[in-house]
């Protein structure tokens, strides 16, 4: 029934009999309602992520630098430099991948279980949940700079605090180690992430009906149990968001780990979008960045294509 | 009833739509309401004054009361152009400009490196200043190698008016210097004389012999002076043809690599520190020398460290060598469809001039470019050293002038020696790697 | 409850030291007691975690340019001063990147409030064929790198002459929140009944005002939160407010505060920190303020998301 065409031709009921309805253009029938509605979202949505996103499209099929202003097709020359002759390339997927699985996973672990400690009832509950969420508004500029200077080698007040503590015998040069180095840019982001996560899970923790916990202790479940087969699940539904949206911003997070190590000693925290930041910006070689940059989508895409399909298809059948 | 109320529903459908329309539009017509940029066109339109954009990256105070002096001065003798101070910094110059002339509003005099000036300029962003400067007395007054440093590659266009430049020096703690009994070498000194100094004034982890800046992206700036040192030219053209020379420059190499695990003269954690914090550790005593330019010597002023210091010139080996780091302002060629081209040149005349380059290189602890201003009193003092660093200024270097330098050093070299001080790459293999993608880059940006 | 009642016959002695309910919440609360250290022990560590560095930042905006260059590094100083303060308050125009940075960010509450209402609630209630797809096209919208976008966006934002303007910056930062927000109000609105518009609607009631009167006092919680998540992340937004303001009396705080940072050699941290406790206090506020709406505007989309 819900025909979209040109001229809406449908049958309208007056009493008991069917009279043909006026032919209407789409635009002003009712269907077109949602669209109108959608309209004011859509058209900047669309106009400044599409032609960006056309852009970089265009340009990473052509070999377009501020030297040789050549817009003509050069088919996949880019990614086959990228895939084959670039070996940095794959040292910042590899990099990218650790980094961003890394910090996802130590978010998700950390925030569940702060949540979980969160929903109970507990005294200063109010005043710990406020604490949780500091990192959350302190701007990226900042933190990138607090943390390099947490992690200075020279005026660290972490490793003074671990030598008071007894723990390490030397100050350590956090972001000069080639093996700490992305684990501290990992540490910053974690930090950064961690309130969202936080909120994130606490509200999909609240929308547990309290029924099946009480269900389930009735039929002998107990607390791990719970948690098992109960908590997760329904929390999925949530942290499935959770995670797809902060797995994408953290995969593209650039302005803080830059800040703080530039790509890090010898390489070591190279990630895909500071190398396509270099590459545009450093070397003027703006087709070469916006191929790194679509083959970050694509490599985003193909996991969060996945769940969605499962979510969204799960999710629609049930409402 | 549902049917009597669609009845009557028609017109608050439409009126429906209507609203909405109307909400579309407005938010539409918004962006128009409320910009609050003049367009371009607009700011050269008025043949009265024309605006001049002086952007510029000066930082130290000094620096920044000297240029906004001279433009003062500037707009009050001429009124019928105003140049406007606006105020940048390093740490995101180089954005501001790309994005700028991608934009097409870029200011009308940008201050830069000479190498960035260089690029730009052969991009097509920066104009072209030679006629300008050969019809002025700029062309003489200029040291020759400023000039040279802001001159392009291939096409010999000058892009950019070098105003100053520094030198990379030596600051040392002349209170430890005496405690071990060493001499303060004002007259130079070899590599081997460093080192047995060096090896005396080491003791970790209380404090470290030399600091320097072998951070990521920085790597070259304070290495390559040594490599320069030992004859190697790191990218240079010879006979027409650009190519890569690093083999000359093992000892350096193999000096700093020395220095990191054999004397343990210097430490891994410089391989993290910005130049931003290197002159306040030192200031506390956390090495005995720190290698960076000649501007540092305010900041260490204020940090007011608890010891006497001294600045002096680096080793040297084969030769001397440092590098020299000339700042150049480039003029937008945009600026030439704005009208504004003329103006914007007067402005740089006059910010270039003797008196101006002074106030600006004293208030930056830096050099000015123009030979009779070197020749002034001010820069031979020795309160904090001035004449050491001036006898240094004839063997300063610029860095490599060739558009594949950016990438050649934050992507081949930069990490390379890193990978190598970090023990993750043999010599041999950094001197072939290296080599071997610098030629790849070479034939990559060299001009079709 | 009669069984507290201590029966008269017994005597001191005999009589139980504690009744019975007592020993039962006592012992409930001894069961319960490695849960609640742990729980009480782990809170303690998280709030170190994520209070330190702003401790720390509050710290250093109060120390002088010894204390900061210190080997041993002190939480609280032992010479407090506001010169830092005073420093980026009367000389700098910090006051100036404060206000711009609150227009931008309520420009941006309104604006992200106003489009994402209207579409999270097209895709709630109205079923239509490019639903599922608009659905995909917003997430696709967030995983496109911002660097490879800046140089388009802004040669974009040039034409529109949309550079060195409030609105600007306001449309870019709304069209970056949009896709999530949209996203956790759809999920809101869905659970929000239709039944009580639709009745409105039957009453007479166009769908406008159905919206307006039956709708909205029910969706507020999800919008106020909606609200949160747009101002905090505007108030932070930084690349873009950079590539598009370039008249510096227009800078938001967190470009602002990149003077005090990128200055060549030398950092002034005592100011910078100042700058930066500046920026994080008024949003940190605001979030206390309204994160209960959050935590339950995003609650009840939670489930049905």
């Amino acid at each position: 029934m819900q025909v979209r065409s040109m001229w809406k031709i449908g049958k309208i009921k007056r009493g008991n009999n069917f009279y043909p309805m006026k032919p209407v253009s789409f635009w002003r029938s009712r269907q077109a309602t949602p669209f109108y509605f959608l309209l004011p979202t859509l058209i900047p949505l669309l106009l400044l992520t599409l032609y960006p996103f056309l852009n970089a499209l265009w340009l990473s099929f052509t070999t377009y630098d501020s030297y040789n202003k050549d817009l003509s097709f050069k088919g996949l020359t880019n990614f086959s430099t990228l895939l084959t002759g670039d070996d940095l390339f794959w040292v910042a997927v590899r990099n990218t991948v650790a980094w961003t699985s890394g910090v996802m996973i130590s978010t998700y672990v950390l925030g569940l279980i702060t949540a979980l400690v969160l929903n109970r009832p507990l005294r200063f509950r109010a005043f710990f949940r406020a604490i949780v969420l500091i990192p959350w508004v302190c701007p990226p500029v900042v933190a990138g700079r607090v943390w390099g200077w947490i992690y200075d080698a020279n005026f660290s007040p972490l490793s003074f605090l671990l030598q008071q503590l007894g723990l390490i015998d030397h100050k350590i040069a956090w972001l000069a180690d080639k093996n700490l180095a992305l684990p501290a840019a990992m540490g910053m982001a974690i930090w950064k992430l961690f309130p969202f996560m936080v909120v994130m899970l606490l509200a999909g923790l609240q929308a547990v009906p309290d029924e099946l916990y009480e269900a389930s202790g009735i039929d002998g479940a107990n607390a791990w149990q719970q948690l098992r087969f109960i908590t997760i699940p329904l929390l999925n539904r949530v942290g499935i968001i959770a995670l797809l949206f902060s797995s994408a911003w953290t995969f593209n997070q650039f302005d803080s780990v830059y800040a703080l190590t530039q790509g890090g000693p010898g390489n070591h925290t190279m990630l895909l979008s500071l190398m396509a930041y270099q590459a545009g910006f450093r070397y003027f070689q703006f087709a070469y960045a916006a191929a790194i940059g679509i083959i970050m989508l694509i490599i985003l895409a193909v996991p969060i294509s996945i769940y969605v399909r499962r979510t969204l298809l799960s999710s629609e059948a049930a409402t | 009833m549902k049917n009597s109320s669609k009845d009557t529903k028609p017109l608050s459908r439409r009126e429906f739509l209507r609203r909405a329309g109307t909400l579309a539009a407005a938010a539409g017509a918004a962006p128009i309401l409320t910009h609050f940029e003049t367009p371009p066109s607009a700011r050269a339109a008025t043949a009265e004054v024309k605006k001049v954009q002086f952007y510029t990256n000066a930082w130290q105070p000094g620096c920044v009361a000297a240029q906004q002096a001279g433009l003062d001065a500037f707009n009050k003798a001429n009124p019928d152009i105003k140049a406007e101070y606006v105020q940048g910094d390093w740490g995101k110059a180089q954005d501001f400009i790309t994005t700028s002339l991608a934009g097409g509003v870029a200011p009308e005099i940008m201050h830069g490196i000479a190498p960035w000036a260089i690029q730009y300029g052969i991009q097509g962003g920066y104009a072209d200043l030679t006629a300008l400067i050969e019809g002025s007395d700029l062309k003489t007054d200029t040291h020759p190698r400023a000039l040279d440093d802001a001159t392009a590659p291939f096409d010999h266009k000058i892009y950019s008016l070098p105003f100053s430049w520094e030198v990379g020096v030596l600051y040392v703690n002349a209170d430890r210097f005496k405690e071990k009994g060493i001499p303060i070498p004002e007259n130079g000194w070899t590599w081997d004389e460093f080192i047995t100094a060096a090896q005396k004034l080491t003791d970790p982890p209380n404090y470290t012999g030399l600091a320097a800046n072998l951070s990521a992206t920085q790597t070259t700036e304070d290495l390559i002076a040594w490599m320069w040192q030992t004859g190697a030219e790191v990218m240079t053209e010879v006979g027409g043809q650009w190519k890569i020379d690093l083999e000359p420059a093992r000892p350096a190499l193999q000096l700093w690599y020395d220095m990191l695990w054999k004397y343990h003269i210097t430490s891994e954690a410089s391989l993290s520190s910005g130049e931003a914090d290197l002159p306040a550790a030192f200031a506390v005593g956390t090495s005995s020398m720190l290698q960076t330019g000649c501007w540092a010597r305010r900041v260490l002023i204020e940090a007011k460290p608890k010891f006497q210091w001294r600045m002096i010139a680096l080793p040297h080996l084969k030769r001397s060598a440092q590098t020299d780091q000339t700042q150049t302002w480039g003029l937008a060629s945009a600026s030439k469809e704005r009208g504004t081209m003329d103006a914007a040149w007067k402005v740089m005349q006059w910010m270039a001039n003797k008196d101006n380059q002074i106030a600006g290189a004293l208030g930056d602890w830096l050099f000015p470019t123009r030979k009779s201003a070197l020749a002034d009193p001010q820069f031979d003092t020795t309160e904090n050293d001035w004449h050491l660093a001036k006898a240094e200024v004839q063997n300063s270097k610029a860095y490599p002038k060739h558009p594949a330098w950016p990438e050649f050093d934050d992507k081949v070299l930069g990490p390379n020696i890193q990978r190598f001080l970090q023990k993750d790459l043999s010599l041999d293999d950094f001197i072939s790697k290296s080599t071997a993608d610098g030629e790849k880059l070479l034939a990559k940006y060299a001009p079709k | 409850m009669i069984d507290h009642v201590v029966k008269p016959t017994q005597s001191i002695v005999s009589r139980p030291l504690i009744n019975r309910t007592n020993q039962l919440r006592l012992q409930r609360t001894l069961q319960k007691l490695p849960g609640t250290l742990f729980s009480y022990g782990w809170l303690i560590l998280i709030s170190i975690f994520t209070a330190g560095p702003f401790l720390w930042i509050v710290s250093t905006s109060f120390k002088t340019r010894d204390e900061v260059f210190t080997i041993t590094p002190t939480l609280i100083p032992n010479h407090p001063t506001l010169a830092n303060y005073q420093y980026i308050l009367t000389q700098t125009p910090a006051l100036r990147f404060f206000l711009n940075s609150v227009i931008i960010a309520c420009g941006t509450m309104l604006l992200a409030i106003l489009l994402t209402t209207l579409g999270a609630y097209a895709l709630s209630r109205f079923n239509f064929r490019y639903r599922r797809s608009i659905g995909v096209w917003l997430i696709t919208g967030q995983m496109i790198p911002g660097v490879v976008t800046l140089i388009p966006l802004f040669v974009l934002f040039t034409q529109l002459h949309l550079i060195n303007s409030y609105f600007g910056l306001i449309m870019a930062n709304t069209i970056a929140v949009l896709p999530f927000c949209v996203w956790m109000l759809k999920g809101y609105f869905d659970t929000v009944p239709k039944d009580l518009e639709e009745a409105a609607m039957i009453d007479g009631c166009s769908r406008v005002g159905a919206i307006r009167r039956v709708f909205l006092p029910m969706a507020a919680p999800g919008i106020t939160s909606v609200a949160l998540f747009s101002f905090t992340s505007a108030w932070q937004e930084f690349m873009f407010a950079l590539t598009m303001m370039k008249d510096p009396s227009m800078y938001p705080m967190s470009v602002g505060i990149n003077f005090f940072v990128g200055m060549g050699g030398t950092v002034a941290w005592g100011n910078i920190m100042a700058m930066a406790v500046l920026i994080i206090v008024p949003s940190l506020i605001f979030f206390l303020f309204l994160q209960r709406y959050l935590i339950s505007g995003l609650t009840a989309g939670a489930v049905k998301a």
